[in-house]
């Protein structure tokens, strides 16, 4: 009777990790013939050049990067996507698990060095095209797109000439008219990380609660939302990332493209600082079993075809300096740009998030 | 008259449960209900308190229409005591406040329970939750619950199906005398002709839906209607096409002879089984007969069923 | 072999061996967190115990309370109609208020604020039919914890009715008539008799929903509704592990405040039942007729068909560019790890059960229920607190097995689905009574086959509904799934995931949701034939 019933089990179950196995290759294994399983790659590097990336980037156009990737090298690529919190975790723990660590913002780029999970890359073709305020100065991680915090404005009610900086948020004259995400969103911890950096932690903490007393609803949902609340009367300026307004702007909701359309991007601090930028980046892991790989990949990545795709598919602005960017890009012009070592806005993040606590930053 | 049924026929999809059924009630009289499962009795116990609808017929109680085919007064209202067969007391639910469950608030609780408990005989027993209690006291709980609402007609639906045979006459005697002091009509619905002969003023016996007679035990006993009912009151012999109870097979007398088959004693007799033109007989007879012994025998009175 | 298993008996040793090898298991990732919340790496626990512990107690403790309240309101008033009376849609009624348990909490978050935002469905139409005045005149700000506490109970309470429909309609069928003949009226019998009698369903049902909001962080995140689960992420994301995993010991013994709570109510509520007749419905007339058919319907309209809906006109609108040829094989892939693990989790849990059985007079009963804490532990955290001892085993054999591997993900579901599978059979095998446990005793001197000969069969109906359970849980698990599946490695949930929370379009993580919802129904409806019989 036990046997049978764990007989069918044991086919059933061999069964499925068969299937799970097929699975596993045919996710990007579909053009090359290769056998090999997303498990066993490690341990048999010899037959089947791979490179296993951990990534926090959740992008078709990742997907496809990648695709091409394997295509033009051979180098089969394995992905898994999780919060970079995770990954990072994932990695200390079997530092050999990954290769490559991709984020999406800087402080977590600096989390993975402190963690002491990444090693320091030597390329003089990545260092010619990263600028250096992009990279870490230990040279563990690196750039690879940039995306900028901005503010969008309501066309209809605001003239964008009141506004020039991120500290002019704090006026009294917005008060209930600024629409932001919550503080334990990373785009915000670095954007405070940043007004830190260019005046101090007591100033920050005046201008972030004067800030808060401007805000249009307690802080939520995401960054699209706060456009949203802009289109709908229900504030004047929201605080976005430059990529999620070009992606509302080409959504299929006619809607939210004309939520899109209703507002106006401000690039601030063109007097002083420039306005604030983060990245997001990649690192070689300590232990990477495919170093070569993995620096290929990043070459790869740095490369002006790829480059030129990450502003024309996902809106993000290319880390290579001079690469053509797409015309919504492009129709929001020229500016300033922060030019501080983001390494620093990474270590400050603690700090940003100590401001945020005492403003009352939800 | 307490109760009348008129023509009540009730069907589930197509199978006909009760057909036809008319039956009156006095007031203080105990009506047994006798049949075997699938005779139609669970159904006629819902019917008359409510938890089923009939399909045609009427039913009133004290000449108030319960049910007819413009009338369904809801069991709530209808102020009809039912014991279920398993008891069905509340389990969340201690003795007192089973008891005390259908009681108005208006009325004095409290002495109503305690003087119901005293009759039940459940006195001290208020706290205890059900499942704490032994058959036959659940049963009695069962019984005052019912009671507590001073109902115009009590019904029992197998008052006695869960309990231990030792126990069972006991507690068949309490619940009669119960039943009696209230002075409240009562109806039992049973398989058991035990239940029914010790219990009930009068019989019913229904099969297949049917009603086939109603009367006292006595008169069904000696004129039973159909050889189903006869059998249900005792043994019944059949010989050439002729049926006679046990107790008319008179022996040592008349002129056909038959063969002595079994003979063992028992209650005080000896229970004896003849044989006569291959036919097998059976009968009590006050001295034991060796098998094989020839006796003539003659039969004192025959039955005569008006039902097939 | 056969013959092997014939003479193969399972001694007193051998059972205790089985029950520490599976509690061992489930607690390990315990361990291996509360010896983390030691660490004193915690960079920003001080920020977080002064201005955020707090509030994460309370909101915790709010939202339990109050998605207590409105799932048990939302489950008890239709299983009361539909197990009593018969009404307009009621047979439909009785499947269709099952299906929301298929929903995501955190699609149901993102569909409907896609529906109320300023850009979703209603301003939508509201702008087209009755023109723009109108249309900000009724918008509102959806983003509200009273919406949060709607939503999360829309997807939760058919844990709680599912329970009660069988409770009213089965065990307490007979009291309620008994009740109805001693002059209670409708809603004395729902009160007194209904209610009391339920309360060991309601409250195993409510348990499950209490694990299951203070494991949500979907919608809470997205709310920004600083409860534990919330807390945690941030701390996690900010790179402060150590905090994480003590606002994750706070939850956890929340957790257990409410377990002991609810396990306190189901045993003082706990009846010795009789009786098992099918209830008689009554039908109901005009008013009450209507009202029933509107409450039943307008909860089935909320709680599935407006969402189900609006991710169907999404999915209609992105599936071209969505939809690839690994779909398919995502829905596969998602079908079969839930199928394969629902099984394996509730056999295992099966045999914890009577292992426990076994050892009940040295207290093994108490042990085995310990499995069941896995429950209260969210995902992530449990995913932490395996990667470690993963890890361990990993490195020291020079091996990929556990980490990253189908293996070692459906041991960490195991870890956390237990309690589904384990409670479900627990509770058929406490409605069989004491015949059965008596007859488990004895198994020590019996083959072990004999176990499986015995109690399958009897315990069958209870199985699949525990497959079926787990299957459903498994299907929309998240953050386990993210972190321990293999490389280049997609479900359905973790694609709705990745659109709707990178892209931060629900619009494009419809397909995937759709999909995910309707595998889900499927498992549900046959839950619905298995209690109804």
């Amino acid at each position: 009777m036990l046997l049978n019933i764990i007989a069918p089990m044991k086919t059933i179950y061999g069964l499925f990790c068969m299937l799970v196995f097929l699975g596993s290759c045919a996710g990007t294994d579909k053009d090359s013939n290769s056998s090999k399983s997303g498990e066993d790659h490690t341990s048999n590097p010899e037959t089947t050049e791979s490179v296993t990336v951990y990534s926090h980037r959740h992008y078709d156009i990742d997907k496809e990067i990648f695709s091409a990737f394997e295509k033009e090298t051979g180098i089969q690529v394995l992905v898994k996507e999780d919060k970079a919190s995770k990954l990072i975790e994932l990695i200390s723990q079997k530092k050999d698990a990954a290769d490559i660590l991709i984020t999406v913002d800087v402080a977590r780029l600096n989390q993975a060095k402190n963690k002491n999970i990444l090693q320091p890359i030597q390329s003089d073709y990545i260092n010619s095209r990263v600028p250096s305020n992009f990279m870490d100065s230990d040279y563990m991680w690196f750039g690879l797109t940039k995306r900028y915090r901005v503010l969008a404005y309501s066309k209809e009610r605001v003239n964008p000439v009141d506004i020039k900086n991120y500290t002019d948020l704090a006026q009294p004259k917005w008060k209930g008219k600024i629409a932001v995400r919550s503080s334990g969103n990373t785009y915000n911890q670095s954007l405070m990380a940043s007004v830190i950096a260019n005046s101090d932690q007591t100033k920050a903490e005046t201008w972030a609660k004067s800030l808060v007393a401007n805000f249009s609803r307690s802080p939520k949902g995401n960054d699209r939302d706060q456009v949203k609340e802009v289109a709908a009367d229900r504030a004047d300026i929201a605080i976005i990332n430059t990529y999620y307004l070009g992606k509302l702007l080409n959504s299929e909701n006619e809607q939210e493209v004309e939520a899109g359309k209703s507002v106006g991007l401000i690039f601030p601090n063109q007097e002083n600082s420039g306005a604030h930028v983060n990245i997001s980046g990649i690192g070689v892991c300590k232990y990477a079993p495919n170093k070569d790989n993995a620096i290929q990949l990043i070459e790869y990545l740095l490369s002006d075809k790829v480059q030129e795709l990450y502003s024309a598919a996902n809106y993000e602005y290319p880390i290579v300096k001079d690469i053509p960017i797409c015309d919504l890009l492009q129709s929001w012009g020229s500016f300033r740009e922060d030019t501080i070592a983001l390494e620093e806005i990474g270590q400050l993040n603690t700090a940003a998030l100590e401001v945020f606590a005492r403003a009352g930053w939800e | 008259m307490i109760l009348e049924a008129r023509n009540i026929t009730k069907r589930f999809g197509q199978i006909i449960a009760l057909s036809n059924l008319t039956f009156d009630m006095q007031k203080g009289e105990t009506i047994a209900i006798l049949g075997e499962s699938g005779s139609g009795k669970t159904t006629l116990l819902r019917i008359i308190c409510g938890l089923e609808e009939i399909d045609t017929g009427e039913l009133s109680i004290n000449h108030k229409v319960l049910n007819n085919n413009n009338t369904f007064l809801r069991p709530e209202n209808r102020n009809i005591g039912l014991v279920f067969q398993d008891n069905a007391l509340f389990p969340h639910l201690n003795v007192f406040n089973n008891i005390a469950f259908g009681v108005s608030r208006k009325m004095n609780r409290f002495e109503k329970v305690s003087s119901l408990m005293a009759i039940t005989k459940l006195t001290g027993l208020e706290k205890r939750m059900p499942h704490e209690l032994s058959g036959g006291q659940q049963q009695r709980v069962a019984l005052a619950r019912a009671l507590a609402t001073e109902p115009e007609l009590l019904l029992l639906d197998e008052p006695f199906s869960t309990l231990d045979h030792s126990l069972k006459n006991e507690i068949r005697s309490e619940i009669k005398d119960i039943i009696k002091t209230s002075g409240v009509s009562c109806i039992i619905v049973t398989h058991h002709i035990d239940d029914a002969t010790s219990m009930a003023d009068r019989i019913a016996i229904l099969k297949d839906g049917k009603l086939i007679q109603i009367n006292t035990s006595k008169i069904i006993f000696d004129n039973p209607a159909s050889e189903y009912v006869a059998k249900l009151f005792g043994t019944v012999n059949q010989l050439d096409g002729v049926f006679f109870r046990a107790k008319d097979l008179i022996l040592g007398e008349g002129n056909r002879v038959a063969a002595v088959r079994e003979s063992y004693f028992e209650n005080g007799l000896f229970q004896t089984t003849l044989e006569y033109n291959n036919q097998v007989m059976r009968c009590v007879h006050s001295t034991f007969l060796p098998i094989e012994t020839k006796i003539h025998f003659s039969i004192k009175k025959n039955l005569s069923f008006s039902v097939k | 072999m056969k013959s092997f298993l014939k003479t193969f008996r399972f001694s007193r040793k051998g059972w205790l061996f089985v029950l520490l090898l599976i509690v061992g298991i489930i607690l390990l990732p315990l361990f291996s967190i509360l010896i983390r919340a030691f660490d004193s790496d915690a960079s920003t626990w001080e920020l977080i115990s002064e201005f955020y512990l707090s509030k994460y107690i309370w909101n915790s403790i709010g939202l339990v309370l109050g998605v207590s309240g409105m799932t048990i309101l939302m489950a008890v008033v239709p299983a009361w109609l539909i197990a009593n009376y018969n009404f307009f849609g009621r047979k439909f009624f009785r499947l269709a208020l099952l299906l929301p348990i298929a929903f995501p909490t955190y699609i149901m978050a993102y569909t409907y604020t896609g529906i109320f935002d300023s850009t979703g469905t209603i301003q939508q139409l509201a702008n087209i039919l009755l023109g723009n005045d109108f249309a900000n005149a009724i918008y509102f700000d959806f983003m509200t914890p009273f919406w949060l506490l709607l939503i999360l109970s829309f997807c939760l309470y058919p844990y709680i009715y599912s329970a009660c429909l069988v409770s009213f309609s089965n065990d307490s069928a007979q009291h309620l008539e008994a009740s109805k003949i001693l002059g209670a009226n409708s809603i004395s019998r729902f009160f007194k008799i209904g209610i009391p009698m339920a309360k060991p369903a309601l409250f195993a049902g409510l348990f499950l929903v209490i694990m299951e909001v203070l494991n949500e962080y979907g919608a809470v995140q997205y709310f920004n509704f600083k409860t534990f689960t919330s807390g945690i992420f941030v701390a996690w994301e900010n790179g402060d592990l150590t905090s994480a995993v003590r606002i994750a010991t706070f939850l956890f013994a929340t957790a257990i405040f409410f377990l002991f709570i609810t396990q306190i109510l189901i045993r003082k509520s706990k009846i010795e039942k009789t009786g098992k007749t099918p209830i008689v419905l009554e039908q109901l007339k005009k008013h009450h007729n209507v009202f029933a058919f509107l409450f039943c319907g307008l909860l089935f309209l909320f709680a599935f068909l407006i969402p189900f809906m609006q991710l169907l006109f999404w999915a209609i609108a992105t599936y071209k560019e969505v939809v690839t040829f690994d779909f398919y094989l995502v829905t596969w892939n998602t079908f079969i790890i839930s199928m394969v693990t629902a099984i394996i989790i509730t056999l295992i849990s099966f045999i914890l059960l009577f292992a426990g059985n076994q050892l009940r007079n040295i207290g093994g009963k108490q042990l085995a229920s310990l499995g069941i804490l896995g429950y209260s532990i969210p995902g992530a955290i449990i995913a932490v607190g395996i990667i470690m001892p993963f890890a361990f085993i990993d490195n020291s054999l020079q091996t990929d097995w556990l980490l990253g591997s189908i293996f070692g993900l459906t041991i960490a579901y195991l870890i956390r689905f237990m309690a589904v599978s384990y409670n479900t059979l627990d509770g058929a095998l406490k409605k069989q009574g004491s015949r059965l446990d008596e007859a488990a005793l004895n198994l020590n001197t019996k083959p072990i086959v004999a176990l499986f000969k015995i109690h399958f069969p009897v315990l069958r109906p209870a199985l699949f509904i525990a497959i079926i359970l787990v299957f459903v849980d498994v299907m929309k698990e998240l953050p386990i799934t993210l972190i321990l599946r293999p490389m280049n490695y997609e479900t359905l949930a973790t694609e709705a995931y990745r659109y709707a929370q990178t892209n931060e379009s629900a619009m494009q993580a419809a397909p995937a949701s759709i999909l995910l919802i309707l595998l889900g129904t499927v498992p549900v409806i046959l839950l619905h034939k298995l209690i109804k019989n």
